[in-house]
């Protein structure tokens, strides 16, 4: 009958955090983003380092340089199933993708070059009090993906090139505990750690014919393997013996690898229509877990499953030559959500989402570009929840994203 | 400066575009066919709000009657009003201020608070001038008591009367709860009666009468019976729909089950020297062909007060129970269970939890019954306490009945604590609405205090 009998398993039930498509920030080139994000079949310059390396060397210029922010504006709206009559809605920070490629030919067969990108992220904050506040107050989880990259021409029209990826990541959340002090304060966690992964990216690239390109390219998955992350419990006074300090845990997010099979097809010489088949695999993603590296009885190591499926994405884009000043372009986008029913938590609010892009570019000079898009991302509502938390209601997601980039190529 | 002029321009709509939310469907409740216009509350020491061993301010603004009744303002229910204590305030039937978790020689223990027994003892802190009240709950009130003028009747003296319901009785010693109920010409009503007419049999370790009036006696079936027929008639009698609810096992009751019967946890010199101390009874067991006293290592039955044995006392056996207000007993230098017998007081047989479990049975064999034959919204507490046994999750916290840590109980291990409550009601919410047809908004439980630690 000591203290101990009291209190137990508290943390046993607490999930912690896992994303979805959310986490997948397909936000890697303006001018593939204005036109629905295809691009594994088409060539557009030094952005086919993430697109597809294979059709790098493949590049109209010698030199091919770019950059671009999109900054994402993200809202989540979540209601709880009538008759509740609960809504909360997200407070997400901006979130700023941006990419940087650089490309030079060194040889006739030989191009290289490297890319940073961060298509990998999420921030979404739904507040510290707000009804699902056990599961998930807030997540921010950033990676950049540097990505030295060398491509060869084997003929005049076919090309392959693969490309190193190593990615520094970090991640925080913060979650309350059910325990409530007697100063009207509750528990909470915060969780915070950085890792580096690894991985590679491999294309190929065939010109077929004038009118048609197609391309396949392979991003692998890459284990963000967390050790000694930050575990930061605040909890009432007589219960801080069984949440120690200076705790720390260990975990592993997957990223997911991709398939991407892209064709092009110019139907004129003003006009290009790309479109991508774009398969996520992740069904790496089973489960995250946490191992505390001190275990009390009230904290136990934390096993979380997500048992994601695979998911396709379907992408339709075209850009029109209007002069030789601009460029115009357009999309649209099918995005199928990986998480299954009744794996739906509200730190990864992930629903089927239809993506609508427009986008230009302005040739200030004949070497120098100004990129713009701008993408709307519609979910479809979803009314699901995660059943191990018994959480559950109607989640509405939609994101505003313009993107601004530059080019610069000779 | 064009670019510039473009990007002012971007950044302008961006800034528009970033608090574009999502449209969403809306909900609208709406009552059914039934008029929540004014809504009372019948019952006992649940229905009243009492949590941590009083009834207290905080507890009566967390009553689940009180969290139905907030719900059914968006419905348009008038004021709900309860007989509040002044806020801040508690008491608690033994006069003792509500429990706090506290630090006790290294354990974490239920600790009573002040409390403030004026509001008992001292009529002129009373409320009667005030009556009727939507809320007419009583805690300790049996079935029967809801219709008796004694209830309220300070002339008794103390001990023969209820002073929590003398303090807001419309006439104390001639108004009855029932008819303090009716003078507010409900149109809804919730009825949850019979936890006591069983509990405080069991409260008393079973000493009272299997079939009596008793205040430790289980309320006799046909009393029982009567008195529900009588309530609900009276409370149906101008139209009024309502809510009746069943009584719960006390297997889920913390109070009858955080101590179980081998929770004496001896080393091995411990019982060795118990042993010795048992060496006569068990000469005598012996003689008697009775069963020894023995102990070992590890966790070992209590020693029990038993009139009926022919030693007087012998071990529990498993399926009987030990009440919580033995724990300091056990404790401390009365060596309950050990050195010394448990009081019989403090326990309960096998015989005698089996009396309680049918008489349940019975009572809420009828409660259903009269749900039935008034066509009345039912919540069957009992199965969902059975669930709640097993543990249930709502909104990412786990509930069950484990004494504190299960969350659901307060910290007397009867009575629901905060959220508890919120479930109780959200319980209620669901019967009503799908009775009536109604879309009664739910309660978000994780608004509610759930037990506190220091």
């Amino acid at each position: 009958m000591k203290k101990n009998l009291l209190i137990g398993y508290l943390f046993l039930l607490c999930s912690i955090a896992g994303y979805s498509e959310g986490y997948q920030v397909n936000l890697q080139g303006e001018r593939q983003t204005g036109m629905g994000h295809v691009g594994t079949g088409l060539n557009f310059g030094a952005s086919n380092i993430h697109f597809n390396p294979g059709a790098l060397s493949l590049m109209k210029k010698n030199w091919d340089f770019s950059f671009g922010v999109s900054p994402i504006f993200s809202n989540n709206t979540f209601q709880k199933l009538p008759p509740s009559t609960y809504e909360a809605y997200s407070d997400n920070p901006v979130g700023t993708p941006f990419y940087f490629y650089g490309a030079g030919r060194i040889s006739d067969r030989f191009t290289a070059g490297i890319g940073v990108t961060t298509p990998y992220g999420n921030s979404l904050v739904w507040g510290d009090d707000w009804d699902g506040r056990y599961l998930i107050q807030d997540i921010s989880f950033h990676a950049i993906f540097i990505q030295p990259t060398l491509s060869f021409k084997i003929l005049d029209n076919l090309s392959i090139g693969a490309g190193f990826t190593f990615a520094p990541g970090s991640v925080e959340l913060n979650k309350a505990l059910p325990l409530q002090g007697q100063n009207g304060e509750e528990g909470q966690v915060e969780l915070s750690g950085s890792t580096i992964g690894y991985g590679f990216n491999v294309g190929l690239y065939f010109q077929a014919s004038e009118k048609f390109s197609v391309g396949v390219d392979y991003r692998s998955k890459i284990d963000m393997n967390m050790d000694g992350g930050e575990a930061d419990f605040t909890v009432p006074e007589s219960m801080s013996e069984y949440f120690p300090e200076d705790n720390t845990f260990s975990a592993t997010l997957p990223l997911p690898a991709n398939l991407v099979i892209g064709l092009g097809w110019n139907p004129s010489e003003k006009l290009t229509i790309g479109f991508d088949f774009q398969y996520v695999f992740w069904s790496a993603y089973q489960s995250l877990d946490f191992d505390f590296e001190k275990n009390t009885e009230a904290l136990q190591d934390s096993h979380n499953p997500r048992n994601f499926h695979n998911s396709a994405t379907y992408r339709i884009g075209a850009e029109y030559h209007l002069s030789d000043k601009f460029d115009l372009r357009a999309g649209f986008y099918y995005d199928q959500t990986p998480i299954p029913e009744d794996y739906l938590s509200p730190e990864t609010p992930g629903t089927n989402k239809y993506g609508m892009s427009g986008g230009l570019s302005w040739y200030i000079t004949k070497k120098f570009s100004l990129d713009l898009s701008f993408l709307y991302i519609q979910g479809q509502k979803r009314e699901d929840g995660y059943e191990l938390a018994n959480f559950y209601g109607t989640y509405y997601t939609n994101a505003f994203i313009p993107g601004f980039g530059l080019n610069y190529k000779f | 400066m064009k670019t510039r002029y473009i990007n002012y321009l971007l950044l302008l709509t961006t800034l528009i575009l970033w608090r574009c939310e999502p449209n969403v469907d809306e909900f609208v409740p709406h009552s059914g066919n039934a008029d929540f216009s004014v809504f009372v509350s019948v019952g006992d020491s649940y229905s009243a709000g009492y949590i941590d061993g009083a009834l207290s301010y905080t507890g009566q603004v967390n009553s689940f009657p009180n969290i139905i009744a907030t719900e059914l303002s968006s419905l348009g229910s008038g004021v709900f009003k309860q007989p509040l204590l002044p806020e801040g305030t508690s008491v608690g039937s033994s006069l003792n201020g509500s429990y706090v978790l506290q630090e006790v020689n290294g354990m974490l223990m239920p600790v009573p608070t002040q409390g403030n027994p004026e509001l008992l003892i001292d009529p002129s802190t009373w409320i009667n001038s005030k009556a009727p009240f939507n809320n007419v709950a009583v805690p300790g009130a049996k079935s029967f008591h809801l219709l008796a003028k004694e209830l309220g009747d300070p002339s008794l003296g103390a001990g023969n009367f209820n002073p929590y319901y003398a303090r807001f009785a419309s006439n104390p010693g001639t108004s009855t709860v029932l008819g303090d109920a009716m003078a507010n010409n409900p149109t809804f009503f919730s009825l949850w009666v019979g936890g006591n007419d069983v509990l405080w049999y069991g409260l008393a370790g079973g000493t009272g009468e299997e079939a009596g009036i008793g205040a430790n006696d289980i309320t006799p079936d046909f009393l029982f019976n009567q008195s529900v027929d009588k309530l609900v008639q009276t409370l149906t009698s101008g139209g009024a729909k309502g809510v009746i609810c069943n009584i719960p096992g006390i297997d889920a009751l913390p109070y009858f089950s955080y101590i179980t019967y081998d929770n004496l946890i001896l080393t091995a010199d411990q019982a060795t020297l118990l042993n010795a101390g048992y060496a006569k009874y068990n000469q005598y067991a012996d003689a008697l062909g009775v069963p020894r006293i023995t102990f070992k290592e590890g966790p070992n039955p209590f020693v029990v007060e038993d009139p009926e044995h022919p030693l007087k006392m012998r071990q529990m056996v498993k399926g009987e129970k030990v009440l919580l207000s033995a724990l300091s007993g056990i404790l401390d230098d009365r060596h309950w269970g050990s050195l010394n017998p448990l009081p019989d007081s403090e326990s309960l047989d096998l015989e005698e939890l089996d009396n309680m479990k049918k008489a349940t049975d019975r009572f809420n064999d009828h409660i259903k019954k009269t749900a039935e034959k008034y066509d009345l919204a039912f919540v069957d507490a009992n199965a969902i306490m059975e669930q709640l046994m097993d543990g249930i999750i709502i909104d990412g916290v786990s509930y069950n009945t484990t004494f504190v840590k299960g969350s659901f109980f307060s910290l007397d291990g009867i009575h629901a604590s905060g959220r508890g409550y919120a479930i109780i009601a959200n319980e209620f919410i669901k019967a009503i609405n799908a009775k009536y047809g109604s879309t009664v908004p739910l309660a978000t439980v994780n608004n509610y205090t759930g037990v506190e630690f220091p």
